[in-house]
C-alpha cells in the first residue's frame, strides 16, 4: 500500500479522517501512487504542484467541494488532465449526479454508507486509463476482490478479446494505455515457473534435473526461422494453422508454405480469436489442447461468429479420446490429422477440404 | 521404437538435413525447459500439473521423431493424471535418460 508518496496519480482530499478509512483503503489497493490530503489552506497548492491524475473529493457537503474546485480552476489555474470523483454520502447523491450530469465532475460514488467498494476501485480505474496513466492494474488482492472460477475468467477474457477486435476505435476508454491491455491471466499452472523450495517430505525424493548439463551449449541457440520458405507464394488459399508447440507449429507452416498456401499461425485459442475475426480464411488446423483456450472452446466461440461460423476447421490432435474427438466433432469439424502425420497426408486433407470450400483450383 | 527416427521429420518437413538439424537442437532446447519445470512441479507436490507439461513436450517429440521420449512422455501424462507420484518418478527418470540419448543422437 502506497499511503504516502511524493508524485501521487491519485489524490483523495478530505475533511475528516474518520470518515475515509474505509475508501482510503480501498483506493490504495489499487496499487497505484496514491495520498489522502487533509482539506485545509493547503490543499491547493499541493494539487497545482502535483499534478494528480485522479482527484477525489471527501469534504462535508458537495456545495463546498464545488466550491473548492472551482477555486481550484479559477485562481489556482488547475488546468493539467484530470479526472474528478466526488464523494458524498447517500443523502448528497441527488446533487452529486446533478453535478456530474452538468460536467461539474467526471463521476460521483456513495461511500457513506460504504457499499459497492468495488464499484470505488472501478471508477478510479478508469479515470486512471482516461488520463493516460500506463500499467494500471487489472490484478487486485483477493482480501479487496475475490476471485472468480476458471470457467468464467476464460469467458471473461474471450469476450475481452472480441471487444478488442470487433471495437477497438470505438469504445470511450480508446487510448494508447488501454490500447496495450495487461498480459491475460495464466490459466494453465503448468506453465507457470515453480522453482519453490521443496518441502521435507520430498527432499528424500528430489530429482535433480541432470539435463541441465546441455546449459552453455551455444549450438542449441540457434534459433528457428520459421518464415525463411515464405515471400513467394502470395494470392493463395489462406491457412491458419493454431497450435502451442512452436516446433510443430513451425513445421506445419513450412509445409503448407512449401506448397503454396497462405499461411497465419496463432500460438493458442484466443490469438486464434482475434485474427479470425480480422481475416477470412479457407481452413483453420487446430490442436486441441493449448493455454488460456482449447481448441474445442475455440471452435465453440469460433462459431457464434456470424460470418466466420462455416470456416472448416481441421482437428490437429495426437488424443485418442474419441468421446473427447467426438464432441469437438459437434461444434463443428471437417475432419482431423493425428499428429504428426507425414507431408503428404497433411496436404492431401488440405487440398480436400480448400477445393470443397472453394471448387476452384487452389 | 527409435531414439531418433530421422524418416519421421523428413516425411514431415522433407529431406533438407540443415532445418531438420534447426527443428533437432530447438527440441532439445525445449526439453531442457520442459524437463525443468517438469522436476518442480513434482518436488512442489504438483504430480497432476505434469500432464499438462508432458503432453506439450509430446507433440514436439513425435514431430522430430524422438520416439522413445514420445512413448515415455505419453506414459507421464497417464500417470500423471493419475497422480501417482511413485510411478511418476520413475517416469522422469526415464525421460531423462531418453532425452540424454537424443542429445547424443543429435550431436552424433
Amino acid at each position: 500500500m502506497k499511503l504516502a508518496t511524493r508524485e501521487p496519480k491519485v489524490v483523495l482530499v478530505y475533511e475528516n479522517v474518520e470518515d475515509i478509512s474505509g475508501a482510503s483503503q480501498i483506493i490504495a489497493s489499487l496499487g497505484e501512487e496514491y495520498r489522502a490530503i487533509a482539506f485545509d489552506n493547503t490543499t491547493s497548492d499541493f494539487v497545482i504542484r502535483i499534478k494528480p491524475a485522479v482527484l477525489l473529493f471527501a469534504l462535508s457537503s458537495v456545495d463546498k467541494v464545488i466550491k473548492f474546485y472551482t477555486q481550484l480552476i479559477e485562481e489556482k489555474q488547475l488546468s493539467h488532465p484530470h479526472y474528478t470523483i466526488l464523494l458524498c454520502n447517500n443523502r448528497d447523491s441527488n446533487a452529486a449526479f446533478h453535478c456530474c450530469v452538468k460536467g461539474v465532475f467526471d463521476d460521483y460514488f456513495v461511500y457513506q454508507p460504504l457499499y459497492e467498494k468495488l464499484r470505488l476501485i472501478m471508477i478510479v480505474q478508469h479515470g486512471l486509463l482516461l488520463c493516460g496513466v500506463k500499467n494500471v492494474t487489472t490484478e487486485f488482492s483477493t482480501d479487496v476482490v475475490e476471485p472468480i472460477d476458471d470457467s468464467r475468467e476464460q469467458l471473461i477474457a474471450v469476450a475481452r478479446a472480441c471487444k478488442r477486435q470487433y471495437l477497438s476505435g470505438q469504445t470511450p476508454m480508446n487510448n494508447p494505455s488501454n490500447g496495450d491491455l495487461s498480459p491475460l491471466p495464466n490459466l494453465d499452472p503448468a506453465r507457470q515457473n515453480s522453482a519453490s523450495p521443496i518441502d521435507d517430505e520430498t527432499a528424500a525424493n528430489e530429482i535433480l534435473p541432470e539435463f541441465s548439463d546441455f546449459a552453455g551449449d551455444d549450438d542449441l541457440d540457434l534459433p528457428i526461422t520459421p518464415h525463411e520458405i515464405s515471400d513467394e507464394m502470395k494470392g493463395g488459399k489462406r491457412i491458419l494453422v493454431v497450435e502451442d508447440n512452436p516446433i510443430y507449429r513451425d513445421m506445419l507452416v513450412g509445409v503448407l508454405k512449401r506448397a503454396k498456401y497462405e499461411v497465419d499461425e496463432a500460438r493458442d485459442g484466443l490469438v486464434a480469436l482475434s485474427k479470425v475475426t480480422d481475416n477470412e480464411y479457407d481452413l483453420i488446423l487446430m490442436d486441441l489442447f493449448m493455454p488460456k483456450l482449447d481448441g474445442l472452446n475455440t471452435t465453440k466461440q469460433l462459431r457464434g461468429i456470424s460470418k466466420r461460423k462455416d470456416t472448416p476447421i481441421v482437428a490437429l490432435t495426437g488424443n485418442t479420446n474419441k468421446e473427447l474427438i467426438r464432441k469437438w466433432a459437434s461444434y463443428g469439424l471437417k475432419g482431423y490429422l493425428i499428429k504428426p502425420s507425414n507431408n503428404n497426408e497433411i496436404l492431401a486433407c488440405v487440398s480436400r477440404i480448400v477445393k470443397q470450400k472453394d471448387p476452384s483450383p487452389a | 521404437m527409435e531414439v531418433l527416427n530421422r524418416n519421421v521429420m523428413r516425411e514431415l518437413i522433407g529431406d533438407d538435413n540443415q532445418l531438420m538439424k534447426k527443428f533437432e537442437l530447438e527440441f532439445l532446447k525445449q526439453a531442457r525447459e520442459s524437463m525443468r519445470k517438469i522436476t518442480g512441479l513434482y518436488n512442489n507436490n504438483q504430480v497432476v500439473l505434469i500432464k499438462e507439461e508432458a503432453h506439450f513436450l509430446k507433440t514436439s517429440a513425435k514431430a522430430v521423431g524422438a520416439e522413445l521420449t514420445a512413448d515415455i512422455l505419453q506414459q507421464l501424462e497417464l500417470i500423471a493424471q493419475e497422480n501417482n507420484k511413485a510411478q511418476c518418478k520413475d517416469a522422469i527418470v526415464q525421460l531423462n535418460v531418453a532425452l540424454k540419448q537424443v542429445y547424443g543422437a543429435v550431436r552424433s
